[in-house]
């Protein structure tokens, strides 16, 4: 896990404070495929604010990437309401596409350029902007992701971190108000992990991003999420709240069917043994000083 | 056929051939397409065939595997020629024009990124077709992945044994048959995916300009001189028919010459 320590800030916050535009709203969803699985994401509204970072957790088949499709209008509700900056995505997508950027799961089937170049500028391309701001705008992108030398790659001979890294360029070279990613960190080596991370916070933080990220990778939670939404098996929304309210909430991680970060399920333990033992501390900076004050204690 | 191979040659090419802008090889293409249609005469035929594997040579393009992938269309033209054709040289004639017209496809597309070819097609035919043809290009890729990963999960299963063809005819039908479905779902999430990328009613391409001005203006006029000359044979084959054993000398000393100094510079 990486100590860009975001955990303490994200204790004061909660996602019902009204401080900002309602980017996503979706209410009591309900989706059945054709093969009859069905999926309700209901139990409680899926709330988004502007700016906000919000993961989804839960187990396989809970309907994670239902939501995210709903989302990106992929997906018609066959029931409830689905709202992305107060419009119904699967209606009105055009309307709102230009601010949305979207990193799908499999990365591979996203990318649909000869060069990863071409594949960066395929959405600025179908805008019609310029070429001088295409061309501008794709090499920003890729420098954000510190990809320009693959610029002139084919992506078909990339690895896997590295699509992942040219489709995340790919959604946010259109500079989008709300961003869409699906896993976003699987397949990526641990320094490129922690790069992610910082790298969506400090868009979050500079230009006000607001990112939803469904993830199975419960360690980067602490570091990136501002709020968590946890889904239980059949897609019911059980619980959401600060990641720290989260992963000391015994009820529902074992609902969401979650492993808990390493560091939660240390204190969850040391708690066990000895109950004036420290409350948990989720980055490893915040765990040391929250044992070193335990031992000074004692 | 390796796509792989094929797609990497025509985006990582240097070669004058692959500066040139994909409008002036289009055009160049459609020109010795119409030579082919238009030529009766055997010699003409060769030198256009000649003339094409001496511009591949001369560019140092992977000759090795281009000629096979040309000669595909040949077992099929044969069959039709061997059923239909009157004389031995009419037979011969059916598979020339077979061989020549894939091989100018198949240089084409060994120096030039399907999409920039497909983006001057697109301009000709209905949209629907236009991007259809554009969005195959990824799905190539992506399939051939998938029916490599299947073959080597039938594989490891066993599915493939010498000894039981008959089970081994069934595993390959029932991962043809997963194949095919995957590609229908893969069709609809490729179609998402553009849609959720900018895509609407049309695509667009970034056609790249010419890096090589000379070589698009004599790729034209050496089409257009051939056609010109195949023309002028088939209008007046009395007068002119009988001197075409020069254009196949001079096209075939070109391919001499040519490979003669390639192999020098290597």
């Amino acid at each position: 896990m990486t100590d860009t320590a975001h955990v303490h800030v994200h204790e004061h916050e909660h996602p019902d404070d009204p401080c900002c535009e309602e980017v996503v709203r979706i209410s009591c969803v309900r989706h059945t495929y054709e093969d009859g699985t069905s999926v309700h994401l209901c139990g409680m509204d899926f709330l988004v604010h502007a700016g906000k970072r919000v993961a989804v957790l839960g187990p396989n088949g809970a309907g994670k990437t239902t939501l995210l499709y709903h989302i990106l209008g992929l997906l018609r509700p066959q029931e409830g309401e689905v709202r992305v900056f107060g419009i119904e995505p699967a209606e009105d997508w055009k309307d709102i596409r230009r601010r949305i950027g979207v990193v799908l799961q499999n990365v591979d089937e996203q990318i649909v350029a000869p060069t990863v170049f071409d594949d960066v500028a395929f959405s600025p391309q179908q805008y019609g902007l310029p070429d001088a701001e295409i061309q501008e705008r794709t090499y920003a992108a890729l420098d954000l992701l510190g990809i320009r030398e693959l610029a002139g790659r084919v992506p078909h001979s990339l690895s896997g971190g590295e699509k992942r890294k040219v489709a995340l360029a790919g959604a946010l070279v259109m500079e989008p108000e709300l961003l869409v990613l699906d896993e976003p960190f699987e397949g990526l080596d641990p320094a490129s992990r922690s790069n992610l991370i910082e790298l969506l916070g400090r868009l979050s933080a500079e230009k006000g991003m607001t990112v939803v990220l469904s993830t199975h990778d419960i360690d980067t939670v602490p570091d990136f999420a501002d709020f968590a939404y946890v889904l239980a098996p059949g897609g019911t929304i059980v619980f959401r709240g600060t990641p720290a309210e989260v992963f000391s909430n015994a009820d529902v991680i074992a609902q969401g069917n979650i492993k808990p970060p390493i560091l939660a399920e240390l204190f969850a333990m040391l708690r066990q043994r000895d109950e004036s033992a420290p409350a948990p501390a989720l980055s490893v900076r915040a765990a040391v000083e929250a044992l070193e004050e335990w031992k000074r204690a004692d | 056929m390796d796509v792989t191979f094929v797609d990497s040659a025509a985006i990582l090419g240097s070669s004058r051939l692959h500066a040139a802008s994909a409008g002036a090889k289009v055009a160049a293409f459609t020109l010795v397409l119409a030579t082919v249609v238009v030529t009766n005469d055997v010699l003409v035929l060769l030198s256009a065939l000649v003339l094409l594997l001496a511009l591949a040579a001369g560019m140092g393009m992977p000759l090795r595997r281009m000629v096979p992938l040309a000669l595909y269309p040949a077992v099929f033209a044969a069959v039709f020629a061997f059923a239909s054709a009157p004389s031995a040289l009419s037979a011969i004639l059916i598979v020339g024009k077979a061989v020549t017209a894939a091989l100018a496809g198949v240089v084409l597309m060994f120096s030039t990124p399907y999409p920039q070819v497909f983006g001057i097609v697109q301009r000709f035919v209905p949209g629907i077709v236009g991007d259809a043809l554009l969005m195959t290009y990824r799905s190539l890729f992506l399939l051939a992945e998938k029916l490599a990963s299947l073959s080597t999960a039938i594989k490891l299963r066993s599915g493939l044994s010498g000894r039981q063809p008959i089970r081994a005819f069934r595993a390959t039908t029932r991962a043809l048959g997963g194949l095919l479905l995957y590609a229908l779902d893969l069709s609809q999430r490729e179609y998402d995916v553009l849609r959720l990328r900018g895509y609407e009613r049309r695509l667009r391409v970034r056609a790249l300009p010419s890096a090589d001005v000379a070589m698009d203006r004599a790729l034209l006029v050496g089409a257009a001189g051939l056609l010109g000359i195949t023309i002028t044979v088939r209008a007046v084959p009395e007068a002119v028919g009988i001197y075409s054993w020069m254009l196949a000398a001079l096209s075939l000393l070109t391919l001499a010459v040519t490979a003669t100094v390639r192999r020098r510079k290597s």
